[in-house]
């Protein structure tokens, strides 16, 4: 007992003190960077200063929705501009209102509270709007890609535009803007200071949740997360309102600081500024977000200075001059965007290496982490060998591809603890079957069922949430992740504990051979360890019955004999059900209690593995007759 | 009645703008899988050769067909220097590329024209009004409709009934496959962006004839139109493309003279508002029914 605290506590301790002494460490880096550069005391240098924490805490902000669901956004700051809007609203007195939008709607003119305040106001009301577009977002991305997100996005970011320029009644119009009473905007440094260390602690302990790890398998790869049973909409939402919130304050405080908004400075110049900090640095990575943010800063403070009206050009004239900052930042997004895409650091993170030092040491200091050695699979989910066989059944399944019938499956039956095999030739219908079982392909007409329950027309979430795991014939990794996150996700998908998710996904490693390698990232992998974390991932899941789309495809008989042993443990050890689909007649009739051949689309035999070697049916398909 | 077809025309010939922007847009998408948020750069190039040589005394009918060879250039220059270099880049990186290359172009406009926007002259008869069937019509909202509908019907029949265009569909079905059967990659981008370029020199000829503005952010609003044009219809699909188009014009026309006279202003702002609820509703857009993808 006090063995399994000792292990939460270090559980705790290795999640959360790598994430806060990372966002420290930043914090850190960046004050320090920034107090010794203002430390001269001029004017222009603090207002530099203090604009870069801003941007760093809307850079963040931005990162948290981008670099954890990989949708492109141009609308964040639209969502800012909506924030600014409100909270310069909410913030300026009363007679000053009454002078600069005298009719503004909703009895805004008579309502005034402390900037703070105004802060939370802007979050909420940004958040609305963001709930709104939201919807749109994620099913349209659903739906078809991650286009139409983007492009959504950048519709919201000309709406908030036009409608900010045009609602002068609430917004006094492009040119004279909304304005503090000269004097009473804030002027110290102390709100930007806290919302830059909010927004790291936000976006690192974000990092390190649940959510935020399904919403990177669905950004890796959209079919194999929705597979494991995750819808990625959800998650995505929660991105989008942690990050619209985190760049709520930053664009609250941009307008609080410098006393002024309108709506050209939340528009396209800004939303060119901070993407192309965000992808300088890295998305991947709130360290690259920061550290894109300083050198975009630098970069641009040094082009605004030469191309300005204190700089004599001399012979550069031809380069120096107005507009050489968007020249400069479009420079940069074009030259990264063709040498290093995913920016500087990619997606390494300081956070992840401070874990990993952190757990080195420790395990110097006291050998090999207790209780380790004797960590056993944990399948609480496990039926008992007492209950009644779970049944996956088909009947009269049929599969159409405009107007074309492949699929015509009179009958298929799979059960706990038994392993059905699927045979034919290319082009049989095998895939597809195993398509439609689990949801990607919806059928024509025909009964499913699983353990007497009607499955038929579900998403392929609902089916793996209710125990339909699968492989896929092209492997479907997450194939910026580590193997051991690749299982995990699986496993935290369908799981209520992370301790048990975590302790699963490592047993699955050791069992599969893959322990040695878990800090790989799934690309990197050969082919075969692929294939086997592909396996190791399914099995993750807990299912009932676990669907295997050609697992030894490409391998040789000895990596063969690997794969059937370990088919063969992890049916035994989950006690599902398993159905392997394969065109090796061999290989099928070695591992299968029952097989079902098919042939153009319809069954042709069923029997046992010595009854389906000798069918005449099956011998014409196979050879030809 | 008469006022309803009024409107009708004019969305009609908006519209058919908005199609041949989009048109250009679904082309490229379907060689490169890229949406092209340069693709307004044509327009705003365009503009500032219209400025440049009406200044020196051009007349408008011998510009018409420098401005479309200039909208060409420019679509292919652009692919050549920047695009090509992320061909089969991820989504992420070509969008920005294109978002890029729109920043670079534009501010290279400021840096050497100037940052305000320049008018020039139009031509002489683009006020003129006729009467058909007791409908008053501007001359130039006909030669609008009229051209932008012949344009996108030769457009379309060269994608139907010429190698190329077979070789642009087949590209736009299957990139791959297309390339295993022989279709020459570097030919098929670059034709699908020349193509692209000529759909835009026409639409530029005839936004330019109106506004008779340039600025270096002058393609911005129209390259947006266009990709929610293409985006309408169902990335890709190119017939979707033109219909998203004319649907676009028609509503936004609409939108104008249906709302009170004071919200003119916010008719674009309302319509993009429109279209990320239709999103909500129609996640694939108005056509498409789902994207299926190969497991």
């Amino acid at each position: 007992m006090r063995d399994t605290g000792r292990r939460d506590s270090d559980r705790l301790i290795g999640r959360f003190v790598p994430e806060i002494g990372a966002a420290g460490l930043l914090f850190a880096a960046v004050t320090g960077l920034g107090l010794a550069y203002v430390s001269g005391g001029d004017a222009a240098g603090e207002r530099l200063f203090t604009a870069l924490l801003i941007n760093a805490t809307v850079v963040v902000g931005m990162q948290i929705f981008i670099g954890n669901t990989g949708i492109l956004s141009f609308g964040h700051v639209g969502f800012g501009a909506v924030a600014g809007y409100a909270f310069v609203l909410f913030a300026i007195d009363g007679g000053r209102k009454s002078l600069l939008v005298p009719d503004a709607p909703f009895g805004l003119v008579d309502v005034t509270v402390h900037p703070a305040v105004a802060i939370g106001v802007a979050v909420a009301v940004s958040g609305v709007v963001a709930t709104v577009v939201g919807l749109g977002l994620v099913r349209a991305g659903a739906a078809s890609g991650a286009i139409a997100p983007t492009v959504i996005t950048l519709s919201l970011l000309f709406a908030t535009f036009e409608i900010a320029i045009n609602w002068t009644d609430l917004t006094g119009g492009n040119r004279a803007g909304l304005s503090f009473q000269p004097g009473t905007a804030m002027t110290g440094r102390g709100y930007a200071y806290g919302a830059f260390a909010l927004a790291l602690a936000v976006a690192g302990l974000y990092r390190r949740s649940r959510t935020a790890r399904l919403a990177r398998a669905a950004r890796e790869d959209d079919v194999a997360a929705r597979s494991l049973g995750i819808h990625p909409a959800p998650h995505q939402m929660v991105a989008l309102l942690l990050s619209v919130a985190v760049v709520a304050v930053g664009s609250s405080l941009r307008v609080w600081l410098t006393g002024t908004i309108s709506p050209e400075r939340f528009f396209i110049d800004y939303t060119l500024l901070t993407i192309t900090m965000l992808v300088v640095g890295g998305r991947g990575s709130i360290t690259g977000a920061i550290l894109g943010t300083v050198l975009i800063t630098v970069l641009t403070e040094v082009a605004r200075v030469l191309s300005g009206p204190n700089v004599d050009p001399g012979p550069f004239d031809l380069i120096l001059r107005p507009g050489l900052v968007d020249l400069v930042l479009g420079a940069s997004m074009l030259g990264f965007m063709i040498l290093r895409p995913r920016g500087l650091l990619d997606d390494w993170e300081l956070a992840d290496w401070l874990g990993r030092r952190l757990v080195r040491r420790r395990r110097g200091a006291r050998g090999a982490i207790p209780g380790e050695a004797a960590q056993r699979l944990e399948f609480p989910e496990r039926p008992q060998a007492t209950t009644a066989p779970v049944r996956l059944a088909a009947a009269g399944v049929t599969v159409d591809f405009g107007g074309l019938r492949v699929l015509e499956v009179a009958h298929l039956l799979a059960e706990s603890g038994r392993v059905v095999g699927v045979i034919g030739p290319n082009g049989a219908g095998k895939t597809t079957m195993l398509n439609t079982v689990t949801g990607v392909v919806t059928a024509a007409g025909g009964r499913f069922s699983l353990d007497g329950e009607d499955i038929a027309g579900l998403a392929p979430h609902r089916l793996a949430r209710l125990g339909l795991a699968r492989t896929f014939q092209n492997l479907r990794l997450f194939a910026a992740l580590s193997v051991r996150e690749n299982v995990e996700v699986a496993a935290l998908a369908g799981a209520r504990s992370a301790r048990r998710a975590e302790a699963r996904a490592t047993g699955l490693l050791r069992l599969c051979g893959l322990a040695d390698i878990a800090d790989v990232r799934a690309r990197a992998l050969d082919y075969g360890a692929a294939k086997r974390l592909e396996l190791a991932r399914a099995a993750a899941q807990a299912p009932r019955f676990l669907l295997l789309d050609e697992p030894t495809s490409g391998f040789s008989e000895m990596e063969s004999v690997i794969i059937v042993d370990q088919i063969r443990r992890i049916a035994d050890v989950l006690g599902c059900g398993i159905v392997v689909i394969d065109h090796d007649l061999a290989f099928i009739t070695n591992l299968c209690d029952q097989v079902y051949c098919l042939d153009q689309g319809s069954v042709i035999a069923v029997g046992s593995p010595a009854e389906i070697r000798t069918h005449p049916a099956v011998h014409a398909a196979y050879l030809g007759g | 009645m008469v006022e309803f077809a009024q409107q009708l025309i004019d969305g009609f010939g908006l519209g058919s703008e908005y199609a041949l922007l989009a048109l250009g847009i679904g082309l490229t998408f379907g060689v490169m899988r890229m949406v092209n948020f340069a693709h307004g750069e044509l327009i705003t190039v365009s503009a500032y050769v219209a400025y440049g040589l009406t200044l020196v005394g051009m007349d408008w009918w011998v510009l018409v067909p420098v401005i479309m060879a200039t909208s060409i250039a420019t679509s292919v220059a652009l692919e050549m220097v920047a695009f090509r270099w992320v061909r089969g880049a991820s989504d992420f990186a070509m969008l920005l590329m294109s978002f890029g290359v729109h920043f670079v172009v534009q501010a290279g406009f400021v840096m050497y024209v100037s940052a305000s926007s320049r008018g020039f002259e139009r031509p002489d008869w683009i006020n003129r009004t006729t009467s058909v069937g007791g409908v008053r019509v501007e001359v130039v909202d006909i030669a609008v409709i009229v051209v932008a509908v012949v344009t996108l019907l030769v457009t379309l029949a060269i994608l139907r009934k010429t190698i190329y265009g077979l070789a642009i569909r087949a590209a736009a079905e299957n990139f791959d496959t297309a390339r295993l059967l022989g279709v020459r990659s570097n030919l098929v981008i670059r034709s699908a962006f020349a193509l692209a370029g000529l759909l835009a020199g026409v639409a530029a000829v005839l936004f330019l004839m109106r506004t008779g503005r340039a600025a270096p952010d002058a393609g911005l609003l129209p390259m947006l139109k266009g990709v929610l044009a293409a985006l309408i219809g169902g990335l890709g699909r190119l017939q979707g493309a033109v219909l998203g188009g004319i649907l676009l014009g028609i509503v936004e026309v609409q939108l104008v003279s249906r709302l009170p006279d004071e919200l003119d202003g916010m008719v674009n702002g309302i319509t993009f508002v429109l279209i990320a609820l239709l999103f909500v509703f129609r996640p694939a857009g108005i056509l498409r029914t789902r994207a299926r993808e190969r497991v």
